[in-house]
């Protein structure tokens, strides 16, 4: 079990700083002479030659990164915005709770929505309800979630004004960001839902309890769920992961506080060591959450733990 | 399920219609409801203890030696203090931080005489070495209001309470520049002690307790400063937001979640009119919108024939239209509308002349038309397709790069400026456009270099001859209707939404408003 | 004593009174997804707007319909003479939503012709072969897919510059490990089928292996996957858009419309819905048909 653990956290390593030079190459190269924009044109090469030392533009590119990386694991530094002059690793906590707030609404909503819409769509298979199910789940992936988010805001704060429009400030102000976001993953999840209780309810072992006589309610929740819940909760977790990383847009459309408007602000405002930070900072939080994900679902599936428990069980009777 | 999928997408119009229906009203003609009274009357009103501000652009810094703009110079009049101010309804340069001031005979020595009570809100008394302090920390590392220091030879404390200031060139109109607000004074000790955030300290009557960087600011009360010594006010706190997202700002007032919005959607001015609680105030300003062509550019250079030919396919009533819903005012000359020396009588008057344009066209290095890029900052897209849409119609296609400030330096560094859609502040003093006018200034982005002018403006600014002065002002003014190193477009305006009990803000044409003394009554 | 399998289906046909049915595959598909209504109103939608993105510029005068402005006419709500009302620069916004098709169309197809081209070779060789190729390519994939879709996007074409050609280039790279993944899935089930045990054995040669027998028998989950991924592109094509980091102006690409769109929202609504309904209509078009294709194709929905 351990091996297997190890083997993911170690194939995450070479992954995420192949990423890292990757997103710092490329920003940098594209991001052209930073020191102009502090007004480096009053400064004589001499003057100009110590800034750049001081910001350690004077490297190659890949000491560069080198020196960048070892910042970030040993102290986690990832250097001072250009522009914002503030410390990047600083600006990207700040906006991060934000971000999380949001991605936890999403799933939220998203749960919310799928699960019963799935177990539905599995219980009545075939069904009517259970076609404008999956057709109600298309849908919701085929809306660009900025057309939704702005769909929304018209309805809802300027029409109806019961809802914020914008910011982050209080309990309603998440609500339709999150549904934004939610409504895009619904498609996914319902699906997923809807196949692992369709799998489950046609096994065996249900006919087993049905055939003992218990009532059908207990059928599906007692057994039925509780064993369609693996795939479920793998969904959840993707999702989660995907909401923490692709909120950029809908961030944009509510002026939310997070990371991914950070990006955006700082991309108009050419300030490359905060896209790289936090590109790079975004990056790895999901591939960790991904790493958990999969880890929970090792441990819990019974396929996976019994191929283990037989190994360790098959060392002891040596 | 075809059947299900029509009622789905048909709901889905249903939807759309139903959200996009009722659209109340035309936008009319605007009534300038002018400015905010003040309400002095009894004692059942109440008043907010915190007033929040609604800005569309981020306040990225509150050094005020950094950084120049609207946003900025609002945020730093609230807890730094100038030598002078401006007054914008008088015209007339007032004392501030300086009792009085004089200067030498030829203009070169200017001599401050300073308040002896006024302390920074650290403690620590405001001295004439706080002075000399500002004034070198900008020559040494500051970029707000760098060619002011430039022109410092030396400044001296006299004492605690006077200082003199040596300049290299004559300048008429240093009062004027001292009253900008990035010349706030900063005190020397709290940058020794914390170099990192010690301008934050000031003189002001409040004083910066929260920063987000391009989120918002807060700012509280200094009870012990000068400012409150012979005015009161029951407002405790001010919150400076950024909202970039025009209709949430709006909203956000007429919700009372702020009590003031910079700028708005002149289209909705229908709602406002309706809305018992918000009241706004249009104000024309010392704004003026151009179009600048870059020396440095490889395909403009300095083709005058082509500059010329771009200046006269432009029609700015187009451009105030689609930006200002019609409002602002058409230039007639590159120079501030209320600024000294302003000249208007040339013969070939500025408008759209497509048949003059093409002949411009025609005799310039490019007959055939060429590609150009158009930078500016996201707030003027809109105004920069329509210039896309104008030039199109005598061959010059343009391709937009929209940014903000800071990548608006960086296109300029990299050379890669062609033509600029952008603002500026004017002012009311002669020399106010020597920073867009003489080579090495920031606002200077098409890197214009003449050095007739330069040499004008010079003399100007040393000349106590009033017709003497406007001439030299009219020459500079024909010189650069002739080169076109920017197309003026039209003069701006300022504007504001805010809550019908908002009182106390000094509504200023150059878009900075003063928000020290404001008060905002509790709405029933 | 061979009968063929003609024969053999006529003789079964005849005991069983079913009407001949002698389909090739391909018809086979194609019948079945006849018989999905909400598959075959996609197709429709789909055809109908590949026609309007051909011959949008015969069809539409660009630089008086599309690019000139008329600010006399700006704002105006929808009526007869204008259908979807006008924008803040007095442009028919029916025509410029019509006409934005192309631009969504050309970059759904274009880039994931890009990320096929390169994801199926890839993919199915790091399937058939395996071992430490295979290893290294899922790892650049996972690379890749580390970074979120539409950050990798906005790198992308923030270093290169927001055109239509970079925005191709950079959805088609980004889109490459979904496709690769899927391929090599695909091709690890067939691999070891037992007809492709039999070719080996005769002797074919791997190369002819793998073009001949492997991908031929992967095709339908990656027909399936290029259909929906074509949908992806699009939201995320209008997503960098909206963004400004897209299809530059005046071009009304569908996700800048919105993007201009959102300074009017108060009062003229519009402006933002139809270019989003346009989106949602294409994008649903396109998932309906895929789905109805995997429906299709897969073997065990046999009815």
């Amino acid at each position: 079990m351990h091996k297997y653990i190890l083997k993911r956290i170690l194939m995450l390593i070479p992954v995420i700083f192949g990423v890292s030079l990757l997103v710092f190459c490329i920003m940098n190269v594209a991001s052209g002479d930073v020191t102009a924009v502090m007004g480096a044109e009053e400064l004589d090469a001499q003057q100009l030659y110590e800034l750049k030392e001081s910001l350690g533009l004077n490297d190659p590119l890949l000491v560069r990164y080198v020196k960048y990386m070892w910042n970030l694991i040993t102290k986690g530094d990832l250097g001072t915005g250009y522009i914002s002059k503030e410390p990047v690793m600083s600006l990207f906590l700040n906006r991060f709770p934000n971000t999380l707030k949001l991605a936890l609404g999403s799933t939220l909503v998203c749960v919310i929505l799928s699960i019963p819409l799935g177990i539905y769509s599995a219980v009545h298979h075939g069904s009517i309800a259970d076609n404008v199910a999956m057709v109600g789940a298309l849908l919701g992936l085929s809306i660009p979630n900025f057309w939704l988010g702005l769909v929304l805001i018209v309805i809802f704060a300027l029409r109806l004004g019961w809802l914020p429009s914008e910011g982050a400030v209080g309990f309603k102000s998440i609500i339709l960001p999150a549904i934004t976001i939610g409504t895009g993953f619904m498609a996914s999840m319902t699906r997923v839902t809807r196949s692992s209780m369709l799998d489950v309810i046609r096994s065996d072992y249900l006919r087993t309890a049905r055939a003992k006589g218990a009532p059908e309610r207990q059928v599906i929740y007692k057994h039925a769920l509780k064993n369609a819940l693996i795939p479920i909760i793998t969904s959840i977790g993707e999702t989660f992961a995907t909401a923490l990383g692709g909120a950029v847009v809908t961030e944009a459309v509510f002026s939310w506080p997070g990371v991914g408007r950070l990006i955006i602000d700082s991309i108009r405002s050419r300030d490359t060591m905060v896209v790289v930070g936090c590109i790079i900072m975004k990056t790895i939080v999901i591939s960790v959450i991904l790493l958990i994900v999969d880890i929970l679902y090792a441990f819990v599936d019974p396929r996976i733990k019994s191929h283990y428990a037989r190994a360790r069980k098959a060392k002891i009777d040596e | 399920m075809k059947k299900l999928l029509a009622i789905l997408l048909a709901g889905a119009m249903v939807l759309s219609l139903a959200a996009c229906g009722n659209q109340n009203g035309t936008t009319g003609e605007a009534e300038t409801k002018g400015e905010a009274e003040s309400n002095t009357s009894a004692a059942e009103k109440t008043y907010k203890e915190v007033i929040t501000l609604g800005y569309d652009q981020p306040a990225t810094t509150l050094d005020c030696q950094v950084l120049v703009n609207s946003i900025q110079d609002t945020l730093y009049m609230l807890y730094l203090n100038t030598l002078v101010n401006f007054n914008f309804e008088t015209k007339q340069i007032e004392p501030c931080l300086a009792t009085e001031w004089s200067h030498n005979d030829d203009s070169t020595v200017w001599t401050f005489k300073l308040r002896n009570d006024v302390t920074f809100s650290n403690g620590e008394p405001f001295t004439a070495d706080d002075v000399v302090f500002t004034v070198e920390r900008m020559a040494a590392t500051g970029v707000s209001g760098a060619a002011d220091a430039k022109n410092v030879e030396k400044v001296v404390a006299n004492g605690d309470y006077e200082v003199a200031i040596t300049l290299i060139q004559a300048n008429m109109d240093l009062p004027y520049r001292l009253a900008m607000p990035f010349w706030g004074m900063l005190n020397r000790e709290a940058l020794e002690k914390d170099p990192d955030n010690g301008y934050k300290v000031g003189t002001g009557g409040w004083t910066p307790v929260k920063f987000e960087p391009g989120t918002m600011v807060e700012f509280d009360k200094v009870e012990s400063s000068w400012v409150w010594k012979d005015v009161q006010t029951p407002t405790k706190k001010i919150i400076e937001k950024t909202m970039t997202e025009e209709s949430a700002r709006s909203i956000a007032v007429q919700t009372d979640e702020i009590q003031f919005s910079y700028s708005f959607n002149f289209g909705d001015i229908n709602i406002y009119d309706a809305d018992p609680n918000v009241d706004y105030s249009i104000i024309s300003a010392d704004l003026i919108y151009y179009l600048g062509m870059s020396y440095e550019s490889e395909a403009i250079g300095d083709d005058v024939n082509l500059r010329n030919a771009i200046a006269y396919a432009i029609d700015p009533t187009e451009l105030m239209d689609v930006g200002f819903s019609g409002k602002g005012e058409p230039c007639k000359t590159f120079w501030g509308p209320n600024q000294y020396g302003i000249y208007t009588d040339y013969e070939q008057q500025l408008g759209k002349n497509l048949d003059l344009a093409k002949e411009y066209l025609a005799k310039s290095n490019h007959p055939d038309g060429l590609t150009l890029s158009l930078t500016t900052v996201s707030a003027f897209e809109q105004m920069a397709e329509v210039v896309q849409a104008q030039l199109a119609e005598i061959g010059i296609e343009i391709k937009l790069n929209i940014t903000d400030a800071p990548g608006l330096a960086q296109t300029v560094a990299d050379k890669k400026l062609d033509l600029l859609l952008y603002s500026k502040t004017c002012g009311v003093y002669g020399d106010q456009f020597r920073d867009i006018l003489v080579y090495g200034n920031t606002a200077n982005r098409m890197k214009y270099n003449n050095e007739k002018v330069a040499e004008l403006l010079d003399k100007a600014l040393g000349e106590t001859d009033d017709a003497t002065r406007l001439a030299l002002y009219k020459e500079v003014q024909e010189i650069t209707h002739e080169e076109m190193p920017c197309v003026p477009l039209f003069y701006g305006t300022a504007s504001g939404l805010f809550r019908k009990g908002l009182s106390g803000v000094i509504f200023q044409s150059n878009t900075r408003h003063n928000f020290t003394y404001a008060v905002c009554e509790e709405s029933k | 004593m061979s009968k063929n399998k003609k024969e053999v289906q006529d003789i079964n046909r005849k005991a069983t009174g079913e009407k001949a049915k002698g389909r090739s595959q391909g018809a086979e598909v194609w019948y079945r997804m006849r018989k999905n209504k909400g598959a075959m109103v996609g197709l429709v939608v789909v055809v109908l707007l590949i026609l309007l993105a051909v011959f949008s510029d015969v069809i539409f005068d660009y630089s008086k319909q599309i690019a000139g402005i008329n600010t006399k006419a700006r704002l105006l709500p929808p009526s007869w003479e204008h259908p979807f009302g006008t924008d803040g620069k007095g442009r028919d916004l029916f025509v410029r939503v019509l006409y934005g098709t192309k631009y969504s169309l050309t970059i759904g197809v274009v880039a994931t012709l890009i990320s096929t081209l390169i994801a199926v070779p890839i993919g199915a060789l790091a399937g058939y072969y395996g071992g430490f190729f295979e290893n290294v390519v899922m790892r650049i994939m996972d690379m890749l897919s580390a970074v979120p879709f539409i950050l990798m996007g906005i790198v992308v074409v923030s270093a290169l510059g927001a055109n239509m050609m970079n925005l191709i280039i950079a959805l088609g790279i980004v889109g490459i490990p979904k496709i690769c993944r899927m391929t090599r899935a695909a091709v690890l089930t067939v691999k070891n089928q037992e007809y492709i045990e039999s070719a080996r054995i005769i002797g074919l040669k791997e190369r002819d292996i793998i073009i001949k027998h492997v991908l031929p028998n992967c095709l339908s989950p990656i027909i399936v996957s290029i259909t929906l991924q074509v949908a992806t592109v699009i939201i995320s094509a209008s997503s960098l858009s909206f963004l400004g980091l897209g299809v530059p102006a005046p071009s009304p690409e569908w996700g800048a419309l919105l993007s201009a769109g959102r300074d009017e929202l108060r009062q003229h609504a519009n402006l933002t819905l139809f270019p989003g309904l346009a989106i949602m209509i294409t994008v649903l078009a396109l998932n309906l048909m895929g789905d109805g294709l995997r429906d299709a194709m897969d073997p065990k929905l046999r009815k």
